[in-house]
């Protein structure tokens, strides 16, 4: 089974939890991003946002329940950050490339910040090594 | 051939030949290849150096990360051996790998790097003229115009590229949650190696290789200027010993879009050569013009020549070349350029003369 890489952060801190997302590489990458209810199984859809690194900017999402939006940060414990990007690269053969899913915990009203960052995961790809890296797919799950 | 030489050139080709098989083993899906523009193959500076072609043109394209070129299989209507070989190389195409397409666009050192190559040739020398073997290095930068360069044209990039990526993109996410489903993994599960493989599989498509070879088509005869210059050694052993300077050549060559099917071109060019004593030194001054009509597959050429060679303790020489050819690409790879021409057309000494050049471009 894949991992899931789990970001710990903190309920009682307050605030709110960011998601960013930073690509490098001579690369052309639209993505998808999709936070998941904690019920992995049934799969519901809380947020989803697409995006493209043309050039280089970040790309942050607010983790929220489009349908309860002022709910307690303690409910998001259990959900999933899944990210999948598509690389496409000018380079071809021998293209390097890394993909990073951060996760950021704003109680301070600093935003995406190095003090705020909890977490995340962070892939390298090599599209000569493995031509399967075109096609990224990585996850976090948050833990209270 | 000077044997270190000529085992360098075949032991580079090997490499560089096995490089590109093994390259495109592993890209055979659509993702990860295919942006490198399929332009034709520019002239090598350290060939034309050496004395390639019917003219002292450099024809300016796109800089590739790869070229061989083999010279003069026809010479004067008979079929040899080729006896000028060469390859070009461009180190930044190698650097750029963990550049961003932003940065590119607004660094001009890496722009500078990305559009520049290296070359080496040598030819065999006519032992019984007391022409000895040659080697020749060269160097070469290559601007073009945003329309020329995908990486730096923005409004293709914004209305072709983008959409395409991003409607490619949107059916693996979909093949992929149809994937999921069919699997039983719960959607919010990340893929394993083996099951990006088997979506890979699904979503193949050459979507990407059609848009990059329509951009090639549409822009090979985009305004660009090339810049160039080659360093000429002549040695008379077998060893490549006693190497010395022989000639330096510096050429500025100038293309211009005629419309959807032409392109203008002209390449001043100058060549300084020392001959072995001072008495042989002379300084070479080409003004070439082209016209070139067709597609970026197959086209022709007419073109004409002004050479004043300026000869040391001498009067100056002025002669006229007129020339024509064609172009057509053979394989993916493979470009075959011949001409035939008069040289000194307008003396009572013309001759007419062929030529016959093979280059190959590494493709992705």
């Amino acid at each position: 089974m894949p991992e899931i890489k789990q970001v710990k952060y903190d309920a009682q801190k307050g605030g709110e939890l960011i998601v960013n997302f930073k690509f490098s590489g001579l690369v052309f990458i639209p993505y998808t991003f999709r936070y998941f209810s904690s019920q992995k199984i049934d799969g519901k859809i809380l947020v989803q946002g697409e995006g493209n690194n043309t050039q280089p900017h970040d790309d942050f999402f607010v983790l929220k329940n489009s349908d309860k939006i002022d709910e307690p940060l303690i409910n998001h414990n259990g959900r999933v950050i899944l990210l999948s990007a598509t690389v496409f690269s000018p380079q071809g053969a021998g293209s390097k490339f890394v993909v990073a899913l951060e996760v950021y915990q704003d109680a301070n009203g600093q935003g995406v910040s190095q003090s705020n960052f909890i977490g995340g995961d962070i892939f390298s790809g090599d599209l000569s090594a493995r031509p399967s890296d075109a096609i990224v797919s990585m996850a976090v799950e948050l833990i209270s | 051939m000077s044997k270190p030489i000529y085992i360098f050139l075949c032991t580079s080709l090997i490499v560089f030949a096995s490089i590109s098989c093994y390259g495109q083993r592993s890209t055979a899906n659509s993702l990860d290849n295919l942006f490198f523009l399929d332009m034709s193959v520019p002239d090598v500076p350290a060939l034309k150096a050496i004395g390639s072609g019917t003219t002292n043109l450099l024809k300016p394209s796109d800089v590739k990360e790869f070229v061989a070129a083999f010279d003069a299989f026809n010479t004067n209507g008979s079929i040899t051996l080729p006896k000028s070989f060469a390859i070009e190389f461009s180190p930044g195409k190698a650097l750029s790998k963990d550049w961003s397409i932003d940065s590119y666009q607004k660094n001009p050192l890496k722009y500078f790097l990305y559009n520049s190559a290296l070359s080496i040739a040598t030819n065999e020398g006519n032992k019984q003229s007391n022409f000895g073997d040659h080697l020749s290095v060269g160097f070469r930068f290559s601007w073009a115009e945003e329309k020329g360069d995908i990486l730096r044209d923005k409004a293709f990039i914004t209305s072709t590229a983008v959409p395409l990526f991003g409607s490619i993109h949107s059916r693996r996410v979909q093949i992929e949650d149809n994937y999921k489903a069919k699997k039983g993994i719960p959607p919010a599960m990340p893929l394993t190696t083996k099951q990006k493989e088997d979506v890979l599989k699904e979503m193949e498509s050459d979507e990407i290789g059609e848009m990059v070879k329509k951009y090639s088509q549409d822009n090979w005869n985009a305004t660009r200027i090339d810049i160039a210059l080659a360093w000429t050694g002549e040695t008379i052993d077998s060893l490549a010993e006693n190497l010395h300077a022989s000639s330096f050549a510096f050429w500025t060559t100038l293309a211009f879009r005629l419309g959807s099917h032409g392109q203008f071109i002209v390449g001043p060019n100058f060549h300084w050569f020392k001959t072995g004593d001072v008495e042989g030194k002379k300084i070479e001054t080409s003004i070439p013009t082209r016209f070139y009509i067709g597609s970026n597959n197959i086209k022709g050429f007419i073109e004409y020549e002004l050479k004043i060679v300026k000869l040391q303790n001498d009067e100056d020489q002025n002669s006229g070349t007129f020339n024509s050819g064609f172009e057509f690409r053979v394989k993916n790879d493979f470009w075959i350029t011949y001409s035939a021409g008069i040289k000194n057309f307008f003396d009572s000494d013309s001759k007419f003369v062929t030529n016959l050049k093979v280059n190959y471009a590494l493709s992705h």
